[in-house]
């Protein structure tokens, strides 16, 4: 029997390598090495070639695979479900590993659907028990964590949270690369794109700020989020918000960190009234320090705080701004 | 188009959450404790409003679908408070036992029941937040889907949905039938239950719909969910003055040349 393989759908993005992809190679090596086994990346798109040789020079990768199909760009779920089955189905792996991005989400549950298996999404760790893959992921707004072991399903399908593993990096190795095959179906090709506009510069300023002040459900209202902002203009920061508060239509969608809004990495990421929810988390824990005042001591993001206050945040916010001003002056 | 136009229909998916905000965690045990209350996701109540804007602007017949124990009855009777003019009852008393994609298969068998135009589902679940079932009941009606919409238009059978990407705004033209996966609760969808919209809510009936309990082996097995052992590398101030506290951080924030 051939040695198992552990398949890396990768994603790039306006040409470029999505760094979340290179976490997912740390991932998918660790388990490959786990079951003495192949690391395939499939790299799929039109016109992909350098995505495909740039993947082949990533640390760990075995081989690369380039499917390349005009419908797959640009990206729809569609076109996508049906390149990522027909590769599936050709390189029958033992594990397939997706981004837990938007795009990698939208696609993946219609694949595990087609393909008649289970899928479990925004995995935070892998590993191997008895020879199955047990991934573990956050429920319950991310307060507590479950491990789930894929029984009778093969193969084993997940989504891998951003943040959860560490990036590989390029070396001098070059993996061989090879083509594949697909066919589109018609049916999978209704839905079109007819318009797209990148945020505006508000939001661009927010993926490139050095320093992000960020507003939770724990401000109680959408009127308290100017404490939010009086800190963030102390501090000379941009202004964040949970996917909780943009739900709760307190600010602009455009403002939104995490899985379903942008992903940060400033040198400084405060989080007032954020309880980190692992849709939170996966947009912010590339950054360099993270403080997070909360007034629950159990709350998730003092997991991954640098410098946490456990307290009220409408008497620490006030207090923080004031004794800033009086530093700055 | 030569043959009469009938009414649009819509159901809407709707799941009963635990009330994630009442979530408390034993200190002993390390285990959630889930508390009583059972609430309407948060997601799928933008779905109802969502639905419930189409059906004005364009005229609808709007269907609400939940799928669980007989006491998620009440997120129905919300809906149909708010109102969405039909409910329907899958009795799932398991439902959290069985994996998306069997959950997605039992409701596209009751949708194509009822033959319905449209469906909306939220875009996530609070409790389990997979995000799943929407695109896999499209799968199963081999239908397109769109994720995380914020506003549709419809002429001619074709809707024209917004959504908001990663990094962009997008516009997608689909045919119908379709599933739609709300993102957002716009002010102007907001539905809120009225007096009158409960007393005529508790008089509509709601069909209970029996499904044989899924034999397929599992496919997935959960461990009991836990809180993570905290890791003791970031500094935590705790139980000290606010003054205090708020002083060893802007410290600290010295320190690592933050400000």
């Amino acid at each position: 029997m051939s040695s198992p393989i552990v398949l890396v759908i990768g994603e790039h993005r306006n040409d470029r390598i999505r760094p979340a992809s290179l976490e997912l190679v740390t991932a998918a090596r660790e388990l490959a090495n786990l079951v003495d086994g192949e690391f395939v990346v499939a790299v799929a798109g039109s016109d992909i070639g350098h995505i495909a040789s740039e993947f082949a020079n990533v640390e760990g990768v075995d081989r690369v695979v380039v499917i390349e199909h005009p419908s797959l760009a640009p990206f729809l779920p569609g076109p996508w479900t049906g390149a990522v089955s027909s590769i599936i189905l050709q390189i029958e792996p033992f594990a397939v590993l997706i981004p837990s991005s938007i795009t990698g989400r939208d696609y993946a549950a219609r694949v595990a659907a087609r393909l008649d298996l289970a899928l479990v999404p925004d995995a935070l760790t892998l590993s191997i028990d008895e020879g199955q893959v047990v991934a573990h992921r956050a429920v319950l707004g991310g307060r507590v964590q479950t491990a789930v072991r894929f029984v009778a399903s093969s193969p084993a399908m997940v989504t891998v949270a951003p943040g959860a593993y560490s990036r590989s990096v390029t070396c001098e190795h070059a993996a061989p690369i090879e083509s594949l095959r697909i066919a589109v179906n018609d049916r999978d090709t209704r839905a079109t794109l007819v318009d797209k506009t990148e945020h505006t510069a508000g939001a661009k300023g927010l993926t490139g700020a050095n320093r992000i002040v960020s507003g939770g459900r724990g401000l109680g209202k959408a009127e308290n989020f100017a404490l939010v902002e009086e800190l963030a203009a102390v501090l000379d920061a941009a202004v964040g918000a949970s996917g909780a508060t943009v739900g709760a239509g307190w600010r602009a969608h455009s403002d939104q960190v995490g899985s379903t809004g942008h992903t940060v990495s400033p040198k400084l990421y405060l989080a007032v009234g954020i309880s980190g929810a692992p849709q939170h988390l996966v947009g912010m824990s590339g950054s360099d320090h993270i403080v997070a005042i909360n007034r629950d001591p159990d709350a998730p993001i003092f997991k991954i705080a640098s410098f946490g206050i456990v307290g009220d945040l409408f008497e620490i916010v006030p207090a923080l701004i004031g004794q800033l001003k009086s530093t700055v002056d | 188009m030569s043959e009469p136009q009938r009414e649009l229909t819509i159901a809407v998916l709707i799941k009963q959450v635990p009330d994630i905000n009442a979530v408390v965690v034993d200190p002993t045990s390390r285990q959630a404790n889930i508390g009583g209350g059972r609430v309407m996701n948060t997601y799928d109540a933008y779905a109802v409003g969502e639905a419930l804007a189409i059906k004005d602007r364009f005229g609808a017949q709007v269907t609400a679908i939940a799928a669980g124990p007989p006491a998620a009855r009440d997120v129905l009777l919300r809906a149909l408070a708010t109102g969405v003019d039909e409910a329907i009852l899958i009795n799932l008393p398991n439902h959290n036992d069985i994996d998306s994609l069997t959950t997605a298969r039992i409701l596209a068998a009751e949708i194509v029941k009822h033959n319905f135009d449209l469906v909306l589902a939220g875009q996530s679940t609070d409790d389990c937040e997979t995000g799943q079932v929407g695109p896999q009941i499209a799968e199963t009606l081999k239908w397109p889907h769109v994720s995380l919409a914020t506003h549709v238009e419809l002429s001619d059978r074709e809707l024209r949905v917004s959504r908001d990407a990663e990094a962009s705004k997008e516009t997608i033209e689909v045919p119908l039938p379709a599933v739609l996966m709300v993102l957002s609760g716009r002010e102007e969808s907001q539905r809120y239950p009225t007096l009158k919209g409960m007393m005529a809510a508790k008089k509509k009936t709601i069909p209970v719909v029996e499904v044989v309990e899924p034999t397929a082996a599992r496919r997935l097995e959960w461990s009991v969910p836990v809180a993570i052992e905290r890791e003791a590398e970031g500094i935590v101030v705790q139980g000290v003055p606010t003054d205090e506290a708020a002083r060893q951080l802007v410290a600290w924030l010295k320190e690592q040349k933050l400000i």
